[in-house]
Order: structure tokens, then C-alpha cells, then sequence
């Protein structure tokens, strides 16, 4: 036995010293170039990304072109998801297009531990889209390359053709480890109808969050209008006015950094008690989830185009109606969680902000380079490719998406403005040139504020979406909730 | 033939010979995988790692949810083991005891180790969960519901899922133990006008030590395999009172931190190295 033990532990310890001849990185490579020149764009990458509705097309056309700009070189583009069904049914006359896309939680499991399992083993793609990979753990794993390098001495990027504030908002610990593409931010509006906003110092130089503003509403709020125009919680990952106080208040709840969980010291019951009373108050529509039935969620519907709101969350692509004279492009721009109501009388009152004053912002894709990239420089140059001003401008983006590139931001702003962007060409009148200059004045300022990146841990995000289900379910009570949540996030942070 | 030949000539005991499937399949898929992972717990990632020492071991002793899961491990075998050992000797010897229908009695508790592990954490769950049939029952009553698998009463329905399932392998274990013990020792002790306790005492139990100490051991290896019932009703996340060491691994496992894992493997098959030896010097002890 003893002698087993003795050629058991002199086989670890070879094993260990072996290790010890390792390239001893840890935290993931940097990208050490001092110029990246043409000759160095080559071979084949390939880029990975869990969904395909969005990205596919987008993905396609910039491999396609990259491919042509640099001969000798060859982009895999891998996707995983469904593609979303689509359905067309007559009604009378008119053909309807519906299209479904169902959430898939498994799929995206399944997705991110063979990404993980790949990368772990040394493997796995050049180029990582973040859409649900778990961005916090590859860093702090060393997954993803720091590409602060690549950004400073790369000649063909320049860091000022682009916002530098959403560049500095995805650092982390002062370094890069993936890039957007394009970002988005919401931004709270107000009926000057039935609240006074600037009286109450709301505008476009402000930013304000979801409570700021009920605080404001409340003693104005006399039921014949909601306060709110998102309903109390939305399932699948949609947007309520629940997720709303949540990511607002986020940093209260869970520290990553020093891996505390906080949901039991009753701040957490009492937003989702303070929720469940806005709703019991009338300041918000009921929810429209699978909880409700289908004749009142038709109801609302119906009723929503008519329904007055105080305060409207909207995304930043609808920024541009504000100032547009025509109301069909001005309705064919609404877009947000919440129902539309009454647009007439609406006023800008600043970007979203949380409970800190940190003003967040979201992307619809974004990319980082595997840390044991065999083929990093030209992972590197098609991410550059990606960014360029004329990839920028592609049509296979999602629309709502604000380029990081100037250029093309002042562009594509151009061609909302023109209704190019919807297919309709024609010459910008002189009331259209002025809407646009007031356009991209506002996108200036309220892009100007953005400072930060909700860095949400996709794990976390679905214990409490799946906990907070039971409470809106009417199933347990916001201290079970809490208790349950602190319980499970407290296990996942300290492991 | 010629097999044969070969064997005489190498003069390779036959003993041997057979055992070298079993063994060649023990090398294969648990010594090497074993050996590996013993490498990667002395290193700091698994891609391009450094040689660490015992940082790995060190740190996952001051790992809260290593800690938790080891506690709450060693807390469930504690309970769930003598328990589950008590309830099926109590059951092999009411078996012994029967003159009809001997076999359908044992066919009862065998049931339960056909059935998959997803149809039972199905039945599981219907009649442990919130809006399951026990509460149905509670409410019924008019009494408040119980939030059943996210309480401290998760570590009694583990229990009773271990014992439910287990109950019957070691029936057949301490049955078949039973079986062995002569039958003359009863008469005898009968003829000397013992107690049902002492016949227990002095002729049952010391002949039952060796089948004992094998379900002692069969129970703890088993105690870690419901691990899979309880993952498919709660998931890698439940209550803190049943999260256990194989949902720190699986966890680790998903989020691909091989130095926690393999660290965690390592303790845990020293700890269940050493544990058996000592059982298996006991029964031993008991043999001479």
C-alpha cells in the first residue's frame, strides 16, 4: 500500500513540475502588437454566437466582405439558435405576418457549456459574440483576450472615431475585453398634460430613474391616468416596471466583487411590494404575461392607443419622433416595453439612470476575442472590420442599435430622419434638415451621459427571474422571495 | 486450445486473467481519470496553468459553499445511513418472520430501484411542491401551505427520497446475511430460554457485522448518487440545508473551474479512501 502511495505522489509531483514549465499567464493574453499589417490578416477565424435571428445576416455580410477586402483569408460564422417561425395568415384582405420566436432556456445552457468546455480545453472560436455568454466569468477566467493593446497601436482604429464614453464603460479594472457594435439606451418621457416636467426640473439634460420619477408623479397621480406605462413584470426577458426598479437598485443587491449577496435586509421585499402596490394603486397596466387572460390582453391592447401615462419608457430609436412634424413617422418610431397610449403631448425627460446616477446602456451585439486565439490578428481586424463606418451603416443590424462609430451614428441618424431607413427615398425637405439637427443634438447630449455597463451575471438574472415568478404568481410572499433568492445567489457567489 | 497453451506457458494464473477486464476498465476510466485530475488540482487554471502547490487545497477550505456542502454532506449521511441501515434490517428480519407471500413483500421495496430517476423526481415533485398535492391536502384542511423543497424540511424529504429508494438493496444485503446464519444457534438459544433481544444481541447481530459493514459502505457510496434525484426536483441551486458536495462539483463542473472541481474530487475521494479502509480493517478484525 505504502509503496502504491509513494508512486502515486511522485506522479503528482512530475505532473506539477512538468506545470511549472507553463507559459504562466494567468487572466488571459493580451494582444502584444505593436502594427498589424495586411500580411498578417490571414487564414480562418471563426466567430460564434448563440443567436441567429439577429446575427446570422449581419455576421454573413461582414465575413463576406471582410473575406474580399483581405484575400487569403476565411470567416466560419457558427450559430445555434432556431430561427424564429413565421406564419402567414388572411385576414379579409389584408395578409398577416406573424413571427414567433420562443426562448429556449436550454438551448442557451447547452450553448454556453460547450462554448465553455471549448475554451476551457484550450479551444473554442476566434471571436465570441456576448450575447449570453457569462461575460464576468470569462474574464475573471481569462477567456477573453484584453484588447487595450490592439485599440492603442493598431493605426486602422481610432479610438476618438468612436464614443469614447461606451469605450470606457466596458472596461473592466481599466481593461477591454470585448467591444459593442452598436448601443442603446432608454430614456423616460413626460405628458405635459398631466404633470408639469419642467416645473419639476425634468429635461434633456437630466437623468432620472424609475423611482425619481414615481416619487415626482404620486401627488399628482389622481387615477385618470397610469403613472407608468410598462406593467408590473414581464417574463421571457421583456421589461417591467419590477426589472425596472430592480436594475436600477442592482448594486444594492448583489456585489460580484466582494461575492455578497444582499436580498434579506427587506429592501428587496418591499420593491416587490412596492411594485405589487403600484399596481394596486392604478399607477401601472397590468401585467401582460402569461398570467393574464387573452379577452383583457386584448382589451388593453385595444385600449392601450388611447390610455394616458405620465411617464413613458422608450428606447433611444424612438428619440428622433420627438422632433419629427409627420405623425406616421413619428408613430412608425415608438418603440419600448410599454404600451404607446397618447404620444401628443409627450416631453423628453431624460435618460434612465439607476439609484447611483450611473446612466447604463445595452447593445445588440457585441464581440470578444478568445485569450488562446490561434489566429488573434485577424480575429482582431474582422472585429475592426465590424466597427468600421461602412459595416456600421449595414441594414442587416437591428435598427434600433446607435452606431459606436460617429460617422455612421450622423448617418444613420440622417437616414432615420429622411424615412430612408423604412425605404423611403427622397431629398430631406428643410423641415426634415432641421429635425435632424435637433435629433442628433439630443442623441449627442443624452448619449453623452451613458458611464455605464450593467455587467449582470446571466445565472443570477435567472434565479431571481425565476424567484420573483412565485411572487407574482401569488405563490410566495416577497420575504419567501427574498429569503429564497439570498439563499440561492449567496450559494452561486460563494462557490 | 491454444489460449490455453498460451496461458500455461506465460504461466499466467487464471485468476488473473479474469480479473484483467475489470481492472484494464478501472485503469481506464477511474485511475487516469483520477491521476489527471490530481494534475489539474495543483494548478491555477487549466490552459496555460501554473504550478500552485496546495493554494487550490487551502483555498477551497476557506470556500463557504464547499464548507456548506461538505457540512450539509457529512449532516445527510449521518442521518440518512443508520437510518436507512436500521429500517432494513428491522424489514429483512420481518421478512425472515413471514411464512407467505415472502416474495411479494421483497418485490414492494425493490420497486422503487427500477424506477427511472426522472419518473420518481416527477413524483417527487407533484407531491412535494408548493402548489403539489401534499399542500393540496394542507389546504383542504384549511392549513397553510409549506414551501416544502425551499425549507429546512429539503434535508428531511432527501432523507426519506434516500431511504425510499435504498431501502430494498439492503433488505436483500441483510436478508441474504440472515440466510447465512445457521439456524441451529436459534434452537440452541431458544433451548437455553433467551430473549428475542438477546437472540438479537448475541447470535443475530455479531453474525451480521461483516453484511453490516458492507451495506455501512454501500449506503454511503449510495448516499451520493441521490444527488441525481434531488438535482432534477431542485436544480444546481436549492435550499442551502441540501446543498451538497455534488452540487458544489456539478456546479463547478458547469462553470468549468477545473481547479475547484478537481481539488474537490481529490478531498473527496481521499476522505472515501481512508473511510473505507478502516471499515474494511474492521471487518477484517471481525473475520480473525
Amino acid at each position: 500500500m505504502k509503496k502504491i502511495w509513494l508512486i502515486v505522489s511522485l506522479l503528482v509531483f512530475s505532473l506539477g513540475f512538468t506545470a511549472c514549465g507553463g507559459s504562466g499567464e494567468v487572466g488571459g493574453n493580451t494582444g502584444d502588437t505593436e502594427m498589424l499589417s495586411a500580411e498578417e490578416i490571414k487564414g480562418e477565424i471563426t466567430v460564434s454566437c448563440y443567436d441567429t435571428t439577429f446575427y446570422k445576416a449581419y455576421l454573413e455580410e461582414a465575413a463576406q466582405m471582410f473575406e474580399a477586402k483581405y484575400p487569403g483569408t476565411k470567416v466560419k460564422v457558427e450559430t445555434f439558435s432556431a430561427m424564429p417561425d413565421v406564419k402567414t395568415a388572411k385576414d379579409g384582405d389584408e395578409t398577416v405576418q406573424t413571427i414567433e420566436t420562443q426562448d429556449n432556456p436550454q438551448g442557451r445552457a447547452d450553448y454556453i457549456s460547450k462554448t465553455n468546455t471549448a475554451l476551457m480545453s484550450g479551444e473554442g472560436p476566434d471571436l465570441l459574440a456576448m450575447d449570453v455568454l457569462p461575460i464576468h466569468q470569462l474574464i475573471a477566467g481569462g477567456q477573453l483576450m484584453d484588447l487595450t493593446s490592439y485599440m492603442k497601436n493598431d493605426p486602422e482604429f481610432n479610438s476618438a472615431d468612436y464614443r469614447t464614453n461606451i469605450l470606457d464603460a466596458v472596461k473592466f479594472q481599466g481593461k477591454s475585453y470585448f467591444l459593442p457594435i452598436d448601443y442603446m439606451f432608454d430614456y423616460y418621457t413626460y405628458d405635459s398634460t398631466l404633470f408639469d416636467g419642467a416645473a419639476a426640473g425634468l429635461g434633456m439634460k437630466t437623468s432620472n430613474s424609475t423611482k425619481k420619477l414615481a416619487e415626482l408623479g404620486a401627488p399628482s397621480f389622481n387615477g385618470s391616468a397610469k403613472l407608468f406605462n410598462e406593467p408590473d413584470n414581464v417574463t421571457g426577458g421583456g421589461v417591467g416596471v419590477f426589472q425596472r426598479l430592480l436594475n436600477e437598485d442592482y448594486g444594492a443587491f448583489v456585489d460580484m466583487n466582494k461575492k455578497k449577496a444582499n436580498f434579506d435586509d427587506g429592501t428587496f421585499a418591499q420593491l416587490l411590494e412596492q411594485v405589487q402596490e403600484y399596481a394596486a394603486l392604478g399607477y401601472i397596466p397590468q401585467g401582460l404575461n402569461s398570467q393574464m387572460d387573452m379577452e383583457s390582453m386584448m382589451e388593453q391592447m385595444g385600449n392601450a392607443p388611447t390610455d394616458r401615462y405620465f411617464f413613458k419608457a422608450k428606447n433611444c430609436f424612438s428619440l428622433s419622433q420627438h422632433f419629427h412634424e409627420d405623425v406616421t413617422q413619428r408613430l412608425a418610431l415608438q418603440t419600448g416595453a410599454g404600451l404607446p397610449g397618447i404620444e401628443d403631448n409627450d416631453e423628453i425627460a431624460g435618460i434612465l439612470a439607476n439609484q447611483d446616477g450611473q446612466v447604463p446602456f445595452t447593445f445588440t451585439q457585441a464581440y470578444g476575442i478568445n485569450a488562446n486565439s490561434k489566429n488573434a490578428q485577424t480575429a482582431w481586424a474582422f472585429l475592426r472590420f465590424m466597427l468600421s463606418e461602412d459595416m456600421q451603416l449595414s441594414t442587416s443590424l437591428m435598427p434600433m442599435g446607435l452606431p459606436l462609430h460617429n460617422d455612421a451614428r450622423a448617418q444613420k441618424a440622417e437616414l432615420v430622419v429622411s424615412g430612408a431607413l423604412f425605404g423611403v427615398t427622397m431629398e430631406m425637405d428643410e423641415n426634415q434638415q432641421k429635425t435632424l439637427q435637433k435629433y442628433q443634438e439630443a442623441l449627442a447630449q443624452l448619449s453623452a451621459k451613458i458611464n455605464f455597463y450593467p455587467m449582470q451575471d446571466t445565472v443570477i438574472a435567472d434565479m431571481i427571474a425565476a424567484e420573483t415568478q412565485h411572487f407574482f404568481n401569488g405563490d410566495k410572499t416577497a420575504a419567501e422571495v427574498a429569503a429564497a433568492l439570498q439563499n440561492r445567489v449567496s450559494l452561486y457567489l460563494n462557490e | 486450445m491454444i489460449r490455453g497453451d498460451v496461458v500455461k506457458r506465460l504461466s499466467i494464473p487464471q485468476g488473473t486473467l479474469f480479473l484483467l477486464p475489470g481492472f484494464i476498465g478501472f485503469f481506464l476510466f477511474f485511475l487516469c481519470p483520477f491521476v489527471i485530475s490530481l494534475y489539474y488540482a495543483f494548478l491555477d487554471q487549466p490552459v496555460n496553468g501554473s504550478f500552485v502547490g496546495m493554494k487550490n487545497f487551502a483555498e477551497l477550505f476557506q470556500n463557504k459553499a464547499y464548507l456548506k456542502g461538505l457540512g450539509n454532506t457529512l449532516k445527510f449521511i449521518a442521518i440518512s445511513v443508520p437510518l436507512n441501515m436500521a429500517l432494513s434490517l428491522g424489514i429483512a428480519l420481518l421478512r425472515n418472520k413471514l411464512s407467505s407471500f415472502k416474495q411479494l413483500f421483497s418485490l414492494v421495496f425493490l420497486i422503487p430501484l427500477v424506477i427511472p430517476s426522472g419518473s420518481m423526481a416527477f413524483f417527487w415533485q407533484s407531491l412535494f411542491a408548493y402548489d403539489g398535492a401534499l399542500n393540496g391536502g394542507l389546504h383542504e384542511l384549511g392549513m397553510a401551505k409549506i414551501n416544502w423543497l425551499d425549507s429546512s424540511f429539503a434535508l428531511f424529504i432527501m432523507v426519506l427520497i434516500f431511504v425510499w429508494k435504498n431501502l430494498g438493496y439492503n433488505m436483500v444485503l441483510y436478508a441474504a446475511g440472515l440466510s447465512n446464519i445457521p439456524k441451529d444457534y436459534y434452537e440452541a438459544a431458544w433451548m437455553d430460554g433467551t430473549t428475542r433481544l438477546q437472540t438479537f444481541r448475541h447470535i443475530t447481530w455479531p453474525h451480521l457485522l461483516s453484511t453490516s459493514i458492507l451495506v455501512l459502505m454501500m449506503s454511503i457510496v449510495n448516499s451520493f448518487k441521490v444527488f441525481k434525484e434531488i438535482y432534477m426536483i431542485t436544480g444546481n441551486y436549492p435550499h442551502e440545508s441540501i446543498y451538497t458536495l455534488q452540487h458544489f462539483m456539478n456546479n463547478m463542473f458547469a462553470s468549468l473551474n477545473y481547479a475547484k472541481l478537481t481539488t474537490a474530487t481529490t478531498i473527496l475521494v481521499l476522505l472515501i479512501t481512508l473511510f473505507t479502509q478502516k471499515l474494511l480493517q474492521l471487518e477484517r478484525k471481525n473475520e480473525s
